[in-house]
Order: C-alpha cells, then sequence, then structure tokens
C-alpha cells in the first residue's frame, strides 16, 4: 500500500471510529414504529425456537445522564408469528389473554450510561398478563444522527430474558419453553 | 393425544362422575354438587386455584360453588330455586364479562351477554328427560370448538364436563339402576357452569358469533320436556363444528 493510500485509509477508519462512538444527542425521543421491531423467541418442545413478534406499540425514551427514562406500551393482540391459528390461540386465556389484559408496559426506575453518555442497561418493571415483575434490559446502541427531513435520530438495540410463568403464564410449559427471550430494535426520533 | 391431556379432561371425570353416580343413587340431591366438585378436581388440576382471581377464568370455581348453594337452597323446583339460578346466572356473566368491559363497552358485547343471560334463564327449570345426553353433547361440541380454533384449556374445561355427563347421558338411553337419575337439579347446575363456559370462550378466546349461537341452541332442550326435543342438539352441534372446520386455517398447528 503506498504511504497516501495508507494515511487515506487511517483517516477514514479514525473518522468512522469516531462517529461509531459519538453518543447520541441528550434529549426526549418518541419511538417510531415503522423503524422498531419488538422480537420474542421461545423454545418448542425442547427441539426449535420460535420468533415472533408484536406490530402494535408506542413509547418514548429520554437519554439525558441521571434523568434517562424509558417507556414502551405494547398491544398483546398484536401478536404475529406468521401463523394465524397459532395467533389466536396465543390471544387466548392460554396464554396473554388479551382482551383481559390487551397491553404490556416497560417502565424504567432506572436507566445506567457509559462514559460517552450512552445508555447500556435499564431497571425497570414489566406489567404484563395482570403480574407486575422487575426486568433488566441491556442496551447497546446502533447509531444516530440527522436524518434526511431535519430530525435527529438514535437506534439501540435492548433485550432481557423473561421467565412466562413469573407472570402466571403457566399453560403448556412442558411443550412451549418457559424462559422467552425479548429483542428491542428501537430507531427513536428526537422531539 | 398424551395422557397429561387425556387424564384431567376425560379419563378422571368420567371415573369420578360414576363414581359420584353411584354414590349419590339414593340421595339424588347431592348428585348436582357431587359432579360440580368432582369438575372442579379437573380444573384445579388443569387451572389451578387463584384467590383472589387475577383472571375472569379464576372465578369460575367461584360461581359454581354459589350455583351449588343456590342449587341446594332452593332444590331447583321452587320459584326461590329458580330466583336463586338465575341470580347466580347474571352474577356469573357480570364478573366474567367485567374484565372486558372495564375497558370499554361496546353493542356487540353487550348484545351476546344479553343473549346468553335470556338463554339461560329459560333454560330453568330443566324440564328436558334426557338432559345428560344434551349437557354432554352440547359441552362436547364447545370442547371440539375451543381446542380445534381458540384455546386448548377451554376445551379441555369444557371435555371435562362433557365427560361428568357420559355415564348419565349411556343410561338415558340404556337405564343403569345403579346409577342416581340425573334429575332437573344437576341439570341445571352443568347447564349453568356450560353456559358460562361457553360465553367465556367466545368473550376471550375469540370463538365466533356463529358457532356460539348454535352452540346456545344445543343447550335449549333442556327446557323443553319432549324427549324428542333432545334432537334438535346434534345438529345444532354438527353445524357448528361444520362452520368452523370450513372457515378454519388449513395449516397444521
Amino acid at each position: 500500500m503506498k504511504p497516501m493510500n495508507r494515511i487515506l485509509t487511517t483517516a477514514i477508519l479514525a473518522l468512522a471510529t469516531t462517529q461509531a462512538q459519538a453518543a447520541a444527542e441528550p434529549g426526549r425521543y418518541r419511538i417510531d414504529p415503522a423503524h422498531t421491531s419488538i422480537l420474542f423467541t421461545v423454545g418448542h418442545l425442547n427441539t426449535s425456537r420460535l420468533v415472533g413478534r408484536f406490530n402494535r406499540f408506542e413509547g418514548e425514551f429520554v437519554l439525558q445522564p441521571g434523568q434517562g427514562r424509558i417507556d414502551i406500551r405494547i398491544d398483546t393482540d398484536s401478536v404475529d408469528t406468521n401463523h394465524k391459528k397459532r395467533d389466536k390461540h396465543l390471544r387466548s386465556p392460554d396464554f396473554f389473554n388479551a382482551r383481559q389484559f390487551p397491553q404490556m408496559h416497560f417502565v424504567s426506575h432506572q436507566v445506567r450510561f457509559d462514559q460517552n453518555g450512552e445508555p447500556v442497561a435499564a431497571e425497570g418493571s414489566l406489567s404484563l398478563h395482570g403480574q407486575k415483575r422487575p426486568v433488566s434490559l441491556k442496551i447497546s446502541p446502533v447509531g444516530a444522527g440527522k436524518d434526511p427531513w431535519g430530525g435527529y435520530r438514535a437506534g439501540y438495540t435492548a433485550t432481557t430474558t423473561i421467565k412466562r410463568s413469573d407472570f402466571g403464564m403457566n399453560y403448556m410449559l412442558g411443550g412451549i419453553g418457559d424462559e422467552v427471550v425479548i429483542t428491542l430494535e428501537v430507531e427513536g426520533i428526537k422531539q | 393425544m398424551s395422557t397429561e391431556l387425556l387424564l384431567p379432561s376425560l379419563i378422571l371425570p368420567v371415573l369420578l362422575g360414576l363414581l359420584a353416580g353411584i354414590l349419590c343413587r339414593k340421595h339424588s340431591l347431592w348428585l348436582g354438587p357431587s359432579l360440580l366438585i368432582t369438575w372442579l378436581v379437573s380444573f384445579s388440576w388443569l387451572r389451578g386455584l387463584h384467590w383472589p382471581p387475577t383472571e375472569a377464568l379464576d372465578g369460575l370455581p367461584a360461581i359454581a360453588l354459589a350455583a351449588v348453594l343456590a342449587g341446594l337452597a332452593g332444590k331447583q323446583h321452587t320459584r326461590l330455586g329458580t330466583l336463586a339460578h338465575v341470580a347466580v346466572l347474571v352474577f356469573g356473566l357480570l364478573s366474567l364479562a367485567w374484565p372486558v368491559l372495564r375497558h370499554g363497552t361496546d353493542v356487540f358485547t353487550l348484545g351476546g351477554l344479553l343473549v346468553a343471560a335470556i338463554a339461560g334463564i329459560a333454560s330453568v327449570p330443566v324440564k328436558q328427560r334426557r338432559p345428560a345426553s344434551v349437557l354432554s353433547l352440547t359441552a362436547g361440541g364447545l370442547a371440539l370448538a375451543t381446542a380445534l380454533d381458540g384455546s386448548l384449556l377451554l376445551g379441555q374445561l369444557a371435555a371435562a364436563l362433557a365427560s361428568l355427563g357420559i355415564p348419565f347421558a349411556i343410561a338415558e338411553w340404556r337405564p343403569r339402576p345403579f346409577l342416581a337419575r340425573f334429575g332437573p337439579a344437576p341439570a341445571g347446575l352443568l347447564g349453568l357452569i356450560l353456559l358460562i363456559l361457553l360465553v367465556h370462550a367466545w368473550l376471550y378466546a375469540e370463538l365466533p358469533a356463529g358457532p356460539s349461537l348454535l352452540l346456545l341452541l344445543a343447550l335449549l332442550p333442556l327446557r323443553l320436556a319432549a324427549p324428542r326435543a333432545a334432537l334438535i342438539t346434534p345438529p345444532a352441534v354438527a353445524v357448528a363444528l361444520t362452520w368452523l372446520l370450513l372457515n378454519a386455517d388449513e395449516s397444521g398447528y
């Protein structure tokens, strides 16, 4: 590699690294449902893992060390596993009982930030199926920056694992796994 | 089907129902309460007992016990018995529907509850001479309908109810002198629980309105004295199941 090319490559890499490490601007962000996915993974008959999603939700998060906050509400009847009959079963009293408990709600009590001001974890409570339990989210930043319409966006991946039996969802524990991994691919628009 | 599915919803209720029928042969007043308690054994196996109730389904044992007390107090035949039965029915329907109604009322839900209440009130006092056949067939229909398309748990609970009545249904066509007579009192009690389960399946497990109404129609012969009235039940159940099968998602699940 020629010396000039080496310098250029190093400069581009350094710039890229600097941009990736830059923390998103502090502020209040509304979750953009068009660019956010809420996924769950659960075991089936101890042989495979099924991935499902929720299609309707709303929420916001606040990026401000010391005042960080996450609040997400998910409509349980929007559960979607790419199988109509199974989705109907999941909405029934056997699982979500969506008519009686139409929403699940996560609200943070504490959001921890790294030294760059990026959120890395959140402690909070999840209300699901009529039960409220403490839940921890592990958060990793994906990116942040201006959008073509003059706005500002920040994206994160948040994951947690819950036991559905902790929330009173005990039916068919033998066939459908107890542990459920929840992944949130979130994009927020700064308000 | 696995033993885990069959035992609490079919085998145990048939055996315990038979035992209740033999033990209550000379004390028929206790047949209804014995059968309901037997059903509660299956219920607690499948669902567990939760107090205070967190879900609408958890209130069913309380409704069943209230029905037993009302049945014992009024002995079904008297005006007091009928009034107590109606009071338990209305209380049961309202407590069942409250978790839905508190999120908002709509004409469809209120209309359905009204239809169920009218059908429940119209079915007492039971005059049908073959009530166990009507009950078992309708409960079996509900079990298949919900298990096929909705809630396996509700299907199992309805199957347990159907299984309880099977020995008595057989005795209605081929008399078995060692069994207690399945008279109006136990029929009224089990009919009430079946109606509550049916409304539960419609409200919470998305059992479509058409098959729900057909299963309600299948219960109505309980009020009619003519033995032939029981012949309304099989076609009503068959049409309800055919409806569901024709509209079912074909993918296996």
